[in-house]
């Protein structure tokens, strides 16, 4: 978990590093600039740096509790499923609407998640489908994709 | 006298009752509630339609709070600061004991953000037209050494704050509308929305986070209990009124609203509070009640520069010069003066709000307790769909769906790590706020060195720049301490 969290911490003051450099690139630095569009996210990625940096001291010199994790993997699978289920949810409301790719979505989420019998599944994501379009659709006038 | 007002305050009862269904579906804001009434109410007499507005205004910050208790998802970003309390709360099956301490500091606050609306008027505008840009950037720095308070380490809530900055950064430059990492993408020119981020960070995160400890047995929630003890009440009463002077001086900034003053009522709990029941962020009643005054109250102060000045505290009373417009007003020190009799109808209806708040918050508490009871495999899917119907409603646009989904991941990311999410949702907030008026001191400093004089020689600023070396000492001395304590 330490050597993860020294990853993460890297990523942080990577993508800080980078963010610095592209907004130096927006204008060039000189002694007016304190005002141009670049100067102030410059200064954002430089403090990024810095934060990095002081994350990654942290993490060299804290011991480590193993209470402080996770009792389980980031990238485990049953997440990974949902994220894809959630990732395919959203064409699905372009092509087919709202309504039934909620439908959908609840469907096979719950199914996913409860693993219940398919009739109880369908009932359920029926019912909160239902519900949800009543309140937003009809009680607050959102309008659907 | 009394019969003929009778149509508006039903409209009052009824403004607040929506209002706090409103604001506890995240999502859909206040602003976009008294925005709607408007265009239903511009036929009505002014009067009614001010009375339905103040309602809807007070229910729904109030109601902001419902979801940040119940999911950890604020129904508005008043209420990112009772996620911090609120939600260990509802884990431990005291989410309708909190809903109840949450309605009777919302209520206390709103009220003494009347007093000061009433009282302190004239005064509290003219300190906050004393406020400079130097002094805005200043104050949103002091916000930003918040994030040592919002729980986790202080390195890594300093760290998610810069994230918050970058993408804060992400759009058109506001001074001159040059692009900003946007990649030539329409949608990225616009900026991206905090609520947006909010939603998804809070939101997906925390669905994304509990799929794999779904199994784990549901924490009934204690529903017995909804009315807290009076006992307890006269005990959080001194936090409450310090939070709500805090949040109405605050909410009478113009552009500062609810919360920045959530969020810097519950530093100064932290700060202020000596040995609670329970430790911060693991469900102290005083970090609801605070957060929760300070929102209210801010109520309150908003209305202030808005009636005194026509300059609006938030982007809610920025609605409200809007509704007097349509009804031939314009807001500002000429209405003071012409038409008192319009300024005590508004003070009337915010106390008129805040007392049917009393009552109408404490409804639908054993329902709305009973959802976190909800098996965890039903509830997920059922936050994600609710999340995304959120976050479309806002500007109708697809991409911003895929935002809230790509901030969750991040959001699960950062949980998974040991990362607040608070902080980067602060750096969000105050961001543009901060660029902005950097700038503009720069500028009128005419360059860096007149702002640093200026930094150091207006009292106000001085203040300020003290203050703000004591909190930056304070993180740092709590950050070596939590290293030691490791």
């Amino acid at each position: 978990m330490k050597k993860s969290e020294i990853i993460c911490g890297s990523l942080f003051g990577l993508f800080s590093a980078l963010f610095m450099a592209g907004a130096l690139a927006i204008n060039p630095w000189s002694e007016f600039s304190l005002v141009s569009p670049g100067a102030y996210p410059a200064l954002v990625g430089a403090l990024g740096v810095l934060c990095a940096l002081w994350v990654l001291f942290d993490c060299l010199y804290t011991r480590f509790k193993r209470t402080d994790s996770p009792d389980f993997p980031l990238l485990e699978r049953d997440v990974l499923v949902f994220i894809g289920l959630m990732a395919a949810y959203v064409p699905c409301m372009m092509w087919l609407g709202y309504t039934l790719a909620t439908l959908l979505f609840t469907f096979f989420g719950i199914g996913f998640l409860e693993r219940k019998h398919w009739r109880i599944t369908l009932i359920t994501a029926f019912i909160s489908t239902f519900i949800i379009l009543l309140i937003f659709k009809r009680l607050f006038g959102v309008i659907m994709p | 006298m009394l019969p003929d007002m009778i149509p508006d305050i039903l409209y009052v009862a009824i403004g607040v009752f929506a209002g706090i269904y409103v604001g506890a579906i995240p999502g859909l804001s206040v602003t976009m509630a008294t925005s709607l009434l408007i265009a239903m109410t511009y036929s009505w007499e002014t009067s009614s339609a001010l009375a339905l507005m103040m309602g809807v205004y007070v229910g729904g910050v109030y109601g902001g709070s419902r979801s940040a208790v119940l999911l950890n998802i604020p129904g508005a970003p008043s209420a990112v600061a009772t996620t911090f309390d609120g939600y260990p709360l509802a884990l431990k099956g005291q989410a309708a004991e909190a809903i109840g301490y949450t309605t009777v500091a919302s209520v206390f606050g709103g009220m003494i953000g009347l007093l000061i609306l009433y009282t302190a008027a004239p005064v509290v505008s003219r300190m906050a037209l004393m406020f400079s840009p130097c002094d805005y950037f200043l104050l949103c720095l002091m916000g930003l050494m918040l994030v040592g308070s919002m729980g986790g380490s202080v390195s890594k809530g300093l760290l998610a704050a810069c994230l918050g900055l970058m993408i804060g950064a992400v759009g058109m430059d506001p001074l001159t509308g040059e692009g900003r990492f946007t990649f030539d993408s329409t949608y990225l020119r616009g900026g991206i929305n905090y609520v947006v981020a909010m939603i998804g960070l809070f939101g997906i995160g925390e669905a994304l986070y509990q799929v794999p400890v779904r199994t784990k047995p549901i924490i009934r929630q204690d529903v017995s209990r909804i009315r807290p003890p009076l006992k307890k009440l006269l005990r959080y009463l001194p936090l409450s009124l310090q939070s709500s002077i805090i949040g109405a001086g605050v909410g009478a900034l113009p552009g500062a609203g609810g919360e920045i003053a959530a969020l810097l009522a519950y530093d100064t709990a932290k700060r202020t509070v000596r040995n609670p029941e329970t430790p911060f962020g693991e469900g102290a009643v005083e970090g609801l009640v605070a957060p929760e005054s300070a929102n209210n109250a801010a109520i309150g102060g908003a209305l202030v520069p808005m009636l005194t000045m026509g300059i609006p505290g938030d982007s809610v009373t920025a609605v409200f010069i809007g509704a007097l417009a349509i009804h031939g007003l314009r807001a500002g020190p000429m209405l003071m003066a012409t038409q008192p009799e319009l300024f005590n109808m508004l003070v009337l209806f915010l106390f008129l709000a805040n007392l049917f708040l009393l009552f109408l918050g404490l409804t639908g508490i054993k329902l709305f307790a009973k959802m976190v009871e909800m098996p965890r495999g039903i509830l997920i899917p059922l936050i994600v769909v609710i999340s995304v119907i959120g976050s479309y409603a806002i500007t109708g646009n697809v991409m911003d769906v895929v935002m809230t989904l790509g901030f969750g991941v991040l959001g699960y990311v950062m949980r998974y790590y040991g990362y607040t999410v608070g902080p980067l949702v602060l750096g969000l907030i105050l961001g543009p706020i901060i660029e902005v008026n950097f700038r503009r001191a720069v500028i009128s400093g005419s360059g860096l060195e007149g702002f640093l004089v200026q930094m150091f020689t207006t009292p106000l600023s001085l203040v300020l720049v003290c203050l703000l070396i004591l909190m930056l000492v304070t993180q740092i001395r709590r950050s070596i301490r939590a290293s030691r304590a490791a």
